[in-house]
């Protein structure tokens, strides 16, 4: 570790001693100490004291400007006044009821009018989302297979936690990437069901429809592989792709359409399909909406 | 909430941020880039374009701790901790925030350039 940075992580620890003791208390009851993996890094995680606004504070005392926003779930940042205003209201009047409530037509209704789709299945996380959605494609097409982009992070169902993030040897040629569990426990029956292509290369794609005619159910992706991989100015690029994945599977016979998923909706009021990066019809949205409607 | 008027407001910030970045890559001279797209954007320590998972790979984690952490002690998250992740700006972000976000990023990138320059120099003598 080169000097400079390990100056930043003394001064890390300097500042932030109740983190570091309170991650000690979670490692006794909590794998990793966190309720997530991604939640976990060394030396140890930031615990959250409280939140307002567009800053929180950890158990130190310290104040941060969050650009973290739970991963980019709270757009609306934290405490927004609407959304308390909403929830406060629903607390006392029965939040969870294991049947149907008229709220959910509204909510449904706002995300029809917001994207150009027609039914919604709610769930409660991205990975519920994304195995909805997977399960759907292969219950209309009545095939197996999946195609998903080496590197794309789409929950973690065994579908979706195939090639996340897989390392040499194990993941093969970059033109035909290997399947690789994302973890243990991920049965061999669904790594054989899971095709890896190479995003930005098209011709991947192109390759496993032809090396698995009739068996691909739907192609998974983030129209935009987070801004990691991925430019604005690529929109285009990406509308053909969209579209070349459609004469692809209609060359293969698949009339139900691929999907995807994802924080489209911080991309535009209209998600992917408004910004133009996406024109398929199948989504999954595993971030929370917010609308104009709490407000009301 | 998410309302037209409220997307027009984070996208003005997030002009606001990545141009702030930009200068400051080009005025330390970091070899980086910056990428946005809506309420996201990311710095990406590496000085070519990203293209698949296996570009990816190769950027610097060290030098990319270096900026998390160096953010974090001036107060500011940039991002979730991982170089796979980005930044997020929510409505209720404000201009003094980005400016406070772009001065704790001008307080660390000579550092990070320094850095970057001194790992470049010894893979290369190796």
């Amino acid at each position: 570790m080169y000097p400079d940075l390990q100056k930043e992580l003394d001064t890390f620890v300097r500042r932030t001693p109740k983190s570091a003791d309170a991650h000690k208390k979670n490692l006794k009851r909590i794998p990793l100490g966190v309720a997530s993996n991604y939640r976990a890094y060394d030396p140890h995680p930031i615990f959250v004291k409280d939140a307002g606004g567009s800053k929180f504070r950890d158990l130190d005392g310290n104040e941060y400007l969050d650009h973290n926003l739970c991963f980019g779930a709270l757009m609306a940042g934290h405490c927004h006044p609407a959304v308390m205003k909403a929830v406060e209201k629903r607390l006392s009047s029965g939040t969870m009821f294991g049947m149907p409530h008229d709220m959910e037509w509204e909510l449904a209704e706002e995300i029809c009018n917001r994207f150009p789709i027609e039914m919604v299945r709610f769930g409660n996380s991205g990975t519920e989302a994304t195995m909805h959605a997977v399960r759907l494609a292969r219950a209309a097409t009545g095939r197996d297979k999946i195609v998903k982009f080496e590197g794309g992070y789409h929950g973690l169902h065994d579908s979706a936690l195939v090639s996340v993030k897989p390392h040499a040897p194990d993941f093969g040629d970059i033109h035909a990437p290997t399947a690789v569990p994302g973890g243990l426990g991920v049965p061999k029956g669904s790594l054989a069901n899971v095709v890896v292509a190479t995003f930005n290369d098209l011709a991947t794609v192109e390759r496993r429809f032809k090396e698995n005619p009739g068996e691909i159910a739907a192609i998974i992706l983030e129209p935009r592989r987070r801004p990691r991989y991925d430019l604005p100015r690529e929109i285009h690029r990406w509308r053909f792709a969209a579209g070349s994945f459609r004469n692809a599977q209609i060359s293969d016979g698949l009339d139900f359409a691929t999907q995807s998923l994802s924080w489209g909706d911080l991309q535009h009021e209209s998600g992917f399909h408004g910004c133009g990066a996406c024109d398929v019809p199948r989504c999954a949205f595993p971030r929370k909406l917010h609308t104009h409607r709490e407000a009301q | 909430m998410l309302s037209r008027e409220n997307y027009t407001h984070i996208e003005k910030l997030s002009k606001k941020l990545t141009d702030g970045y930009r200068q400051t890559v080009s005025k330390s001279g970091l070899q980086a880039y910056v990428i946005s797209a809506g309420a996201n954007g990311a710095l990406m320590l590496y000085p070519n374009e990203i293209r698949n998972y296996r570009d990816w790979l190769a950027v610097d984690a060290d030098l990319w701790r270096h900026y998390w952490f160096g953010m974090v002690n001036r107060g500011v998250m940039p991002q979730p901790y991982w170089w796979d992740e980005q930044w997020t700006i929510s409505v209720q972000h404000t201009d003094p925030d980005i400016e406070k976000h772009l001065a704790a990023f001008a307080d660390v990138a000579p550092a990070l350039a320094r850095a970057q320059q001194e790992r470049s120099a010894t893979v290369v003598a190796h």
